[in-house]
């Protein structure tokens, strides 16, 4: 590649002539001149160079990120229907709030989010190039422009993206380019177009505004050198958000001013705790575009001034992203270098290796991780849940990665005797989703759809209902919610939540189906989930309290449980997560108690957990007694625990090495777990109490 | 193209596009129908629609009780007419039948107190027509008030998010705001209480949001604006204000202070409210103090439900002992009444109107004809909250006779409640779930002068479809007779102006004295929007 220029000498001209700038006139045209008889690049290659930079970026997002894992939670909702409509043109932002939230509905396939996200990615960069082409005297660039675009994809690699707020980004970038764009007239025109452009721009963008306002007041101060328009725009950038705010209150001022001030809480909530990373790439994202518009700017007082400092900025400047080989010559020259220039073969491998590696280095694997199981466990796939499981960090292996583990052990059949084969939370949380760290807490959506599984229809619906109140009319959600209301009766109420669901674009089909089927079967008799709910569903009263209390509910659904058991109806799922809160909880009478009830379920012998939990009751209690049927257990547990015993009490090893033993042996045992609180070998560097057990040295 | 030529072609756009819209507009309402239904075939029997508007009878100021026609077909046409004016025809292919507005109207207010006749016909895929019985409604003389206001909430139970207070025109279609908890911090907002359902005074109370700011209180509006907004907690009753009920004199306003708890069943109706206590006191605006009577704050006992009656000389209420929460369902609360003087603040003695023990039901929401002569109220299994039993029903007693019966007209097997007078006395508006027992929503009926109360009628939409995926339920609707007289803004300002924010005083008689069973630890007590 060559200094061959590509771009239009009658746009430099005009530029050039149009510009009111405090250089030389005859300075600025000879400059231009330069630059018209030596740069003389094909379009196309830039062409070319731009698809070739936006496949690669499709091709991650396509690959990498998949955006299909970022939609299970369908969030933003969009929905069909002047009702949905109205309430977005309602309140500035509204509309593009809306044409996001509709774009972000591609993401249910990976390869049509991955060209939502390359549109942005486009938008990004041809806006950009605009605008540092308007500021820098008719050039830009390339490569500087395609930073934003690799910021983008960094932020899309944390899984934690708002897909709002990068439209109205884009928003304020179009509209800035269109700014730039309108024709100087008289001082009053201008304000009046700048009034007219304010109210536009604030009601399609809302927040994006401010970008919008500050970067049409760098258009000013750089470009038409009108420092009074300059500085009424960054006046109105700070001051509309704030009046805004002021005036309705039914924004803060936080929210006024983000995505610039991105500090609000983040849009989608993480499935994995982290830190704010996404938040500070989200600001370097909207800094970028103003720090790039003044340095382009900066490049033509450069020109025009010269200077040592300044010509040893340019200069290395030139060396990271210029070609070799003649260029302009002169004070043109240097504007020219550090404006920026065309596509070379170096600063086009330099941006593939920066964004490769940025691609490399910033994709959150561990949350895409913890997202590929959570999106298999909602397509049914359970052995790769299981599998991904397996890789999945400690640090990452929250509570809803727990619960997909135990839902596809337990589709699997493997959860009585592979529970703890895989990390678990000591108490009930883990198996019934009782609580959790904050930062870790399942989506209420999700509490819901496990209770309901497990037969508690009423506390499904209640968290149901939270969830549709706080997160919106999500399609799970209201999937659940048409479950709940066709088990308790209301075909009615069903209905309802179906008509809402039937204008979602995705969800359509599956709501119509299924109101047909409503018109056949109210009740839905032959319903197969629907069936396997009622076999399991609760059915006497009881209370619970609601959010904020301070009673145990894990407790209260064991109890239920067992009551439900205990009343001859016998579920296998009621059975085996009965038995799991048992293990986790460490009751082991009560695991003891119910092996009788293997025989209901078709067991031919004592799975492995439940045989742990017998023989560990045997050696605390040795003349406690047992059901005939926990004499089934394998002689192997028993030497085990023998093994297990011995090892813990050998006095001839200090202490690290027993543990370490232990873990090399029992990793994945409800002997380890029994003893130490966990029994995953990845987690013994977290601090556990030890368990006194009395007995265990017999 | 020269710029002077584009500035003209978008003149000219914009002028083409008024005159379209403006065309298309009186097309709209000047629409015929232009079916021949001559020949067309009786069926028999009456069609099936939704919502069922067939037998009731109609305020002359509602806006067209659109409708969606459930008959299989590829073309319907609706008559509508009665005895004066032009009738109205409209003809559709789909299931949505919507009567244009003015003709509406103007059908209706030439026909007061006569029939309305819906005569429907439906065109089958042979092309034949079918008409079926038609429906006949009754005009009532009496107009019904034209605004109803409301809180529109999902079915939430502790936490929410997005509540608001709104207002509609019966007149029309147009839901305006009165309040969003956006503008304070998504705080809860409640409990709107009218005078005299006067759009001028009014009374609401506004719990902060997670960050307490705005503070909240009691937001009084008299005279078309923003009076205060009043912090009615005192060392009597920690617990702020939470039923309201304003004096016919607007001097001042009776509230009860309860203790509430919510919980939730495995079965059955999902929600629970019991209150642990509650105690009746009085607030006089004039004064900004608290005052209370050991009469309407008894020991042992729950007094709640507080509301005149018309000439301010009762106060009627709801009572019941103070049981533990485990016997929740025992737990039934007696009508009572107290008589008041206003001049002289003195009080009567507590007259027992209905009995639990009696009766086996407990009483709720009492609210009282403005002529003084119904009381309407609900009874249910058990406990106060009626909204969330799906036994709740409606009852009238005539206060001349002080004999009650239930209205068997307007109840239906699921829950009724939340009910409102017009400001005439003809009209009265209530919630209920028999739809689908889970979202309420507001049916009226009409209440003729020997109290019968007829047929009700669900609040029209423009859109007839529009219930079959709304998912939000119509809290507490009340009757005014216009507009709230001030903005949502002139709210929100309040709430955010420490000047408006007013910390009520204790009545001096009433120092050191705290109402029976209250805590100082209840100073942090914050129900949620379902109380």
């Amino acid at each position: 590649m060559t200094s061959a220029r590509a771009t239009r000498p009658v746009n430099y001209e005009k530029s050039a002539v149009k510009a009111n700038c405090l250089f030389d006139d005859n300075l600025l045209m000879n400059m231009t001149v330069t630059h018209v008889k030596q740069s003389r690049q094909p379009a196309y290659v830039e062409l070319a160079a731009t698809t070739c930079l936006l496949g690669l970026f499709y091709l991650h997002a396509w690959h990498q990120i998949s955006p299909a894992l970022i939609s299970p939670g369908q969030y933003p909702i969009f929905m069909t229907g002047t009702a949905f409509l109205a309430d977005f043109t309602a309140r500035p932002g509204g509309i593009v709030a809306y044409v996001s939230s509709f774009f972000s509905q591609f993401y249910l396939y990976s390869w049509t989010g991955a060209l939502v996200m390359t549109l942005a990615a486009g938008l990004t960069y041809v806006t950009t190039r605009g605008l540092l082409k308007t500021v820098g005297g008719g050039r830009s660039n390339p490569a500087v422009c395609f930073i934003p675009v690799i910021l983008l994809a960094l932020i899309y690699d944390r899984y934690l993206h708002d897909p709002i707020a990068i439209g109205q980004i884009i928003t304020a970038l179009i509209f800035a380019n269109v700014y730039a764009r309108i024709p100087v007239g008289k001082p009053l025109r201008r304000v009046w177009v700048l009034l007219a452009i304010s109210v536009a721009v604030y009601y399609l963008a809302g927040s994006g505004y401010v970008l919008f306002a500050v970067l049409c007041g760098i258009i000013e101060f750089a470009k038409r050198r009108s420092i009074i328009l300059g500085i009424l725009w960054l006046g109105l950038a700070a001051a509309v958000p704030w009046a805004m705010a002021r005036y309705s209150y039914e924004i803060s001022l936080v929210e006024a001013y983000s995505p610039v001030l991105p500090l609000g809480k983040m849009f989608e909530p993480s499935l994995v705790p982290r830190p704010r990373l996404p938040e500070v790439l989200q600001l370097a994202f909207v800094l970028f575009f103003p720090l790039a518009m003044i340095w382009a700017s900066m490049g033509r007082v450069r020109a025009s001034a010269g200077g040592a400092i300044r010509k040893g900025i340019s200069a290395a400047w030139r060396k990271i992203l210029r070609r070799q080989g003649p260029g302009p010559s002169g004070k043109a020259r240097l504007w020219h270098q550090a404006a920026g220039g065309d596509w070379t073969l170096r600063s086009l491998g330099l941006l593939v290796a920066v964004g490769a590696l940025s691609a490399s280095l910033g994709l959150d694997r561990h949350h895409k991780l913890v997202r590929e199981i959570d999106y298999a466990a909602s397509h049914g796939n359970w052995q790769q849940v299981l599998q991904k499981a397996r890789l999945v960090p400690p640090k990452d292996y929250v509570l809803p990665v727990m619960e997909d583990v135990n839902s596809a052990l337990y589709h699997t059949g493997r959860l009585a005797s592979e529970m703890f084969a895989y990390p678990q939370r000591l108490g009930s949380d883990s198996i019934l989703l009782t609580g959790g760290r904050i930062a870790e807490r399942p989506s209420f959506h999700r509490i819901s759809r496990l209770w309901l599984s497990l037969g508690f229809v009423g506390a499904a619906e209640h968290y149901a209902h939270r969830s549709l109140e706080i997160r919106g009319p999500l399609p799970e959600t209201l999937k659940i919610l048409v479950k709940v209301n066709v088990l308790r009766g209301r075909v009615a109420a069903a209905r309802t939540f179906l008509g809402l669901l039937r204008k979602n674009l995705l969800y359509r089909c599956w709501a119509q189906n299924y109101l047909d089927r409503l018109a056949a079967d109210p009740l839905m008799k032959k319903d197969k989930d629907l069936n396997a709910i009622r076999a399991r569903m609760i059915c006497w009263d009881y209370t619970m309290a609601g959010g904020g209390t301070k009673q145990k509910i894990g407790p209260l659904l064991a109890w239920a449980m067992k009551k439900q058991l205990a009343a001859g109806r016998y579920d296998r799922k009621t059975f085996e997560y009965l038995m799991g809160y048992y293990l986790l909880t460490k009751q082991l009478a009560k695991v003891v108690a119910n092996v009788p009830l293997l025989d209901k379920f078709g067991y031919s012998d004592i799975p492995r957990h439940y045989a742990e939990a017998v023989v560990l009751y045997a050696a605390e209690h040795p003349k406690g007694r047992m059901p005939p049927q926990c004499r089934k257990v394998s002689r192997t547990v028993v030497a085990d625990l023998q093994d297990f015993l011995r090892i813990r009490a050998d006095r001839n090893e200090d202490e690290r090495t027993r543990r370490d033993i232990l873990l090399a042996r029992y990793s994945g045992t409800y002997l380890l777990y029994y003893f130490a609180g966990f029994s995953d070998a990845r987690w013994a560097h977290l601090p556990v109490a030890p368990v006194a057990v009395t007995g265990a040295s017999k | 193209m020269k710029r002077r030529t584009i500035y003209r072609l978008c003149l000219v756009s914009v002028i083409v596009v008024l005159m379209a819209a403006v065309t298309g507009y009186y097309l709209v309402e000047s629409y015929e129908c232009r079916c021949d239904v001559a020949g067309a075939i009786p069926a028999g029997r009456a069609a099936k629609f939704w919502p069922d508007y067939s037998g009731t009878t109609i305020p002359p100021n509602i806006a067209p009780l659109n409708f969606l026609l459930s008959e299989p077909g590829v073309r319907h046409c609706v008559r509508i007419h009665s005895t004066n004016g032009e009738p109205i025809e409209v003809c559709g292919s789909g299931p949505k039948v919507i009567i244009p507005i003015k003709p509406w109207r103007k059908l209706l207010a030439a026909n007061k107190g006569q029939k309305l006749r819906v005569d429907i016909f439906v065109q089958g895929d042979d092309g034949g027509w079918r008409s079926f019985e038609p429906v006949i409604n009754t005009i009532a003389t009496e107009p019904i008030d034209d605004y109803l206001a409301y809180r529109l909430i999902t079915p939430i139970y502790n936490k929410w998010k997005n509540v608001g207070i709104y207002q509609r025109d019966l007149e029309n279609f147009k839901q305006s705001t009165v309040l969003d908890n956006k503008s304070f911090d998504r705080g809860c907002v409640n409990c709107h209480t009218f005078r005299n359902n006067s759009p001028k005074d009014m009374l609401l109370n506004v719990r902060p949001g997670v960050h307490h700011d705005p503070p909240g209180g009691m937001v009084v509006v008299r005279d078309g604006k923003v009076d205060a907004v009043v912090n009615t907690k005192t060392d009597f009753n920690p617990i702020p204000a939470i039923y309201l009920a304003w004096h016919p004199s607007g001097k001042v306003v009776a509230f009860s202070s309860n203790k509430i708890t919510q919980f939730f069943h495995s079965t059955g109706e999902n929600r629970e409210v019991f209150d642990h206590r509650s105690d009746l006191a009085l607030y006089n605006i004039e004064s900004n103090t608290v005052t209370s009577s050991p009469k309407i704050s008894r020991p042992n006992r729950m007094e709640t439900f507080p509301t005149w009656s018309p000439d301010g000389k009762y106060l009627y209420f709801c009572t019941a002992p103070q049981l533990p929460i485990s016997q929740y369902k025992q737990v039934r609360y007696d009508l009572a009444r107290i008589s008041y003087d206003l001049k002289s603040n003195t009080w009567g003695n507590v007259e027992t109107l209905i009995s639990a023990r009696d009766s086996h039901l407990s009483v709720t929401l009492p609210r009282i004809s403005p002529d003084g002569r119904w009381l309407l109220f609900c009874m249910c299994d058990h406990g106060n909250f009626s909204i969330y039993r799906p036994d709740s029903d409606l009852y009238m007693m005539d206060l001349t006779t002080l004999k009650y019966r239930r209205l068997d007209i307007i109840n239906s097997d699921r829950c009724e409640s939340w009910h409102c007078w017009s400001s005439n006395g003809r009209w009265i508006v209530f919630s209920s779930k028999r739809r689908d027992g889970l979202f309420a929503k507001p049916y009226f009926s009409y209440i003729d002068k020997s109290g019968r109360a007829h047929k009700p009628l669900l609040l029209p939409q423009e859109d007839p479809a529009f219930y079959d995926s709304f998912i939000k339920t119509y809290n507490l609707p009340q009757f005014i007779t216009g507009p709230v007289s001030v903005t949502p803004r002139q709210l929100a300002e309040a709430l955010h102006s420490a000047d408006k924010q007013v910390k009520a005083r204790l009545d001096p008689k009433l120092k050191g004295r705290r109402a029976p069973g209250a805590t100082a630890a209840e100073d942090q007590y914050k129900p949620g929007p379902g109380g």
